[in-house]
């Protein structure tokens, strides 16, 4: 099968951006500098072409307790306009993707996914679907393209482009920037605020060179992939299919803030009763480098008597930073937040320790509990 | 954006550039290369006295995304490691033939450049790989 290309390819091959084949696309890896797209959106402002991500509507009269059978978190707590970060579940528990859930005005909703998933979560959905009527399904993926307006700067930028309020955090609108039609929500995947703009195919190039345009005086940079990895890794963001999968529960994958155990029912909520009753054999964590070098997937974690207690899931070395970072799955009991481990990088065991899964606030080096940031980054109604 | 190839030194076909000097060979990795890698993070180079020896790994670059052997165009001993390079990789990315060079290797056997490419033949290679 030859790769997908975007509506944004030839923009980018305009920029000499680098392209990677990622779920099926081609897609910019990087542009220049990923290192210089990483501190952009730090600093100022970065776009990024997220158009192989899925997008799915979910209509009719039954569609909001549908997907609250279907979904971990509640999505009745959810008002018009607003958005949500949730999980799908497989019977076990099993994390078959994560997703951005959107209630939209006219009661309709929009499940935003990732793009790997996006056959695996229509096929689960449709599946659990056959069981319910009132409900319409529609993938419309193929239609939308997607660009994520992401740094402190991003609201600058957009106010720009469009007279009307912009969303609030975890909020999406309906709106013409520059007489393009949009669905801009304010949600993201770097840690900073920002934006993720649904759009036509056909706009879409259109748009980009728009925010360029207008961004350039505030110092706007394309962004690829490498840079999109390194900005939700540093901001404790978990990647489906690298971080979790549909073998690992939310409990596991310390993403329980998505799941709402008080909902009478949903898909996988009896294997995570159980679970929790009879405990998890591994919890996902943070780690930071003591010694030089770099942590990456698959690597191997020892205790400092050398037995091997775990497993680097992501890792990488954030701009500006002399400590790598990653996550990890640490067996349970074996280690605690605050253990010094060992990681086996090709052979040679260097120093690291275990901390909490979030970087971005860490100036000085340590490592401060930022549960509750963690919580209000994806900002649950409570 | 691509550097031009420098004529004043050789090139292995996995992209390492080495400039003669004498008995010594200043190593380096190619352009094309730091290109392809995107920002370099980390660089694992061997220690002075170390033996090296033609087409073995005597180090490794590392990019966000890869992890890079660097393999020895030619064999002999290790006689400088650029230790400002490892403190600053970027180094690579700015200038991989200047101030990005990772090792001065002291030749063995000069014979073994007669398997390296000159300026014009590497970038008739990069012009068969990019097909």
């Amino acid at each position: 099968m030859t790769a997908k290309k975007t509506p944004l390819y030839s923009a980018h091959q305009a920029l000499n951006a680098q392209f990677v084949e990622f779920a099926s696309t081609l897609l910019p890896v990087r542009f220049h500098s990923e290192k210089e797209e990483h501190l952009a959106v730090r600093q100022a402002v970065g776009i990024f072409d997220v158009s192989h991500m899925g997008e799915f509507f979910v209509s009719g009269k039954n569609a909001a307790s549908f997907l609250d059978h279907l979904l971990t978190n509640n999505v009745n707590r959810l008002s018009e306009n607003e958005a949500q970060y949730s999980l799908l579940l497989n019977e076990q528990g099993g994390i078959i993707d994560d997703l951005i859930i959107y209630r939209q005005r006219n009661g309709q909703f929009l499940l935003c996914v990732n793009a790997a998933n996006i056959e695996r979560d229509w096929q689960h959905i449709s599946r659990e679907k056959r069981s319910v009527g009132d409900v319409e399904i529609e993938n419309a993926s193929h239609r939308f393209a997607q660009i994520a307006v992401q740094g402190k700067k991003a609201s600058e930028l957009l106010r720009l482009l469009t007279k009307s309020q912009l969303p609030a955090r975890f909020h999406i609108v309906s709106t013409k920037l520059n007489s393009i039609e949009t669905l801009v929500a304010r949600t993201g995947y770097t840690g900073e605020d920002g934006f993720e703009i649904f759009l036509s195919n056909v706009d879409a190039e259109h748009l980009w060179q728009i925010l360029l345009e207008h961004g350039q005086a505030l110092g706007i940079k394309p962004c690829g992939l490498a840079a999109r990895d390194s900005l939700r890794l540093e901001a404790g963001l978990l990647l489906h299919g690298q971080d979790m999968d549909e073998t690992t529960t939310p409990i596991e994958a310390g993403l329980m803030f998505a799941v709402d155990m008080n909902k009478k029912n949903f898909i996988g909520k009896d294997a995570l009763i159980k679970q929790k009753a009879r405990g998890i054999s591994k919890k996902l964590m943070g780690i930071r480098l003591l010694d030089r070098g770099l942590a990456r997937h698959g690597y191997k974690i020892f205790n400092l008597d050398h037995h091997e207690i775990g497993e680097v899931t992501s890792g990488g070395l954030p701009p500006g930073k002399d400590n790598a970072i990653g996550l990890c799955y640490i067996a349970q009991h074996k280690a605690k937040i605050g253990d010094e481990v060992l990681v086996d990088i090709r052979g040679r065991l260097a120093k690291a320790e275990l901390v909490r899964g979030r970087f971005i606030f860490d100036s000085r080096g340590s490592n401060h509990d930022q549960t509750d940031t963690k919580r209000s980054t994806f900002l649950q109604r409570t | 954006m691509t550097k031009p190839t420098p004529k004043d030194r050789l090139f292995s076909k996995e992209h390492e550039w080495v400039k003669l000097e004498g008995h010594d060979a200043v190593l380096g990795i190619s352009d094309h290369a730091q290109c392809s890698l995107g920002d370099v993070v980390y660089v694992e180079l061997p220690g002075v006295g170390e033996t090296v020896s033609q087409g073995k790994a005597v180090g490794v670059v590392e990019s966000v995304k890869a992890v890079s052997d660097v393999f020895a165009p030619v064999s002999g001993i290790v006689k400088a490691v650029n230790q400002t390079v490892i403190d600053h990789p970027e180094l690579i990315n700015q200038d991989p033939y200047g101030d990005g060079w990772l090792l001065v290797i002291e030749v063995k056997d000069s014979r073994e450049q007669q398997a390296l490419l000159n300026a014009d033949q590497y970038q008739e290679l990069l012009t068969q790989e990019a097909k």
